[in-house]
């Protein structure tokens, strides 16, 4: 049975460099949310700043107010002096230590910073948790009203942070439904759950087949590690096939899963086998174990003259 | 009087003294970026 899958466009999930860059928190009423847009989901006010900024600010804020205490201690001190020399003790000290304390500070901004930040993820750890359920709540409502495109977008920032297999899922369960291709911003090693699920196997064969560079060691091992009962889906075969045609790329895959990709070496297509062979002939010490067997008796038995097999003739690609 | 002005005098000592020696401590302990971001992932993850 086929289903109808939609031609989408998918947008492109901008990267940032730390997963809390998207993080945001509104000045107002203190939530937290990861999706884009100029409003607070809970307030709607126009409040909401990066995680970071807001750190930056209270680290500001309590360096701030450890400089006015110190100007208010000399200030008072000046105020109580008798004469000029308890008055030129005051300033003179208050301003030395009033200078070392700016210049430490300057000094440790950065550090500060981190320390605030850390201290939110500390306290608000409950606050920002209910944020991200809200964030995926508005993922699933917009899925049902019929905007799959812009709900799987949302969930999938959620996933930034949420990681767990039923977020993994419903975004598998979306992307079922659409027509992937090879020019879409795809994921996958973040979609790959604990446990095995069928969803997940179809999904790594698919981009087996599109973006063969994007099957890397834990999909492989997925693959390798649930291979019994891929066998028994429908498609598993094909699965199979895909990502050891994948996995030939690189010689460090063929060497690490050599059982994996003697079973289906036979079967892979032309020029995958090709590209197999050369990547163990330039390996005496994989020429010497069994695949290295193997890849003499299927090639003399599938492509007995087949020139592609001749030494000068190695695959484009890098061993 | 005087007495309170010098009493002053050592209180911002003994405060800006003791934010610097702060300040030094928390340095050698203050989180990484990359701490941060395993913290965050922990507190949005352990309650699932």
């Amino acid at each position: 049975m086929t289903t109808t899958k939609k031609a989408v466009q998918l947008p492109v999930l901008e990267r940032s460099r730390r997963n809390y860059d998207r993080l945001r928190t509104c000045r107002r009423c203190g939530k937290y949310t990861i999706l884009p847009g100029e409003s607070c989901p809970n307030c709607g006010r126009a409040r909401l700043v990066p995680v970071m900024e807001r750190a930056r600010s209270r680290a500001r804020r309590k360096m701030l107010n450890e400089i006015l205490f110190t100007v208010l201690l000399i200030i008072i001190a000046i105020l109580l002096a008798q004469d000029m020399t308890q008055i030129a003790i005051a300033a003179g000290t208050g301003l030395i230590l009033l200078a070392l304390l700016v210049l430490v500070q300057r000094r440790m901004t950065g550090r500060e910073t981190l320390r605030q930040l850390s201290r939110m993820f500390r306290y608000d750890h409950a606050t920002i948790h209910d944020g991200l359920v809200h964030d995926q709540s508005t993922g699933v409502e917009t899925v049902r009203s019929g905007k799959d495109v812009e709900g799987y977008h949302i969930l999938r920032q959620t996933a930034v942070l949420v990681r767990n297999d039923r977020l993994r899922l419903a975004l598998l369960s979306l992307l079922q439904n659409f027509r992937l291709r090879s020019d879409m911003d795809l994921e996958l090693e973040s979609l790959i759950t604990r446990d095995f699920d069928p969803l997940v196997a179809d999904y790594i064969g698919e981009i087996a087949r599109l973006k063969r560079d994007m099957i890397k060691d834990r999909a492989i091992r997925y693959i390798i590690a649930n291979e019994p009962r891929i066998l028994e889906m429908e498609n598993g075969w094909n699965i199979l096939i895909s990502v050891a045609s994948a996995a030939v790329r690189m010689k460090r895959y063929v060497t690490m899963y050599q059982g994996f990709i003697r079973r289906y070496a036979r079967f892979l297509p032309r020029e995958r086998f090709v590209r197999l062979y050369h990547v163990v002939h330039s390996d005496p010490a994989l020429q010497s174990e069994v695949l290295g067997q193997d890849m003499e008796s299927i090639r003399a038995e599938l492509y007995p003259s087949d020139p592609a097999f001749e030494p000068d003739a190695a695959g484009a690609e890098r061993p | 009087m005087d007495i309170l002005a010098y009493a002053c005098v050592a209180i911002m000592f003994l405060f800006v003294v003791s934010r610097l020696l702060s300040y030094a401590f928390r340095r050698k302990k203050a989180p990484s970026e990359e701490e941060l971001e395993k913290q965050l992932l922990a507190a949005v993850n352990e309650r699932e």
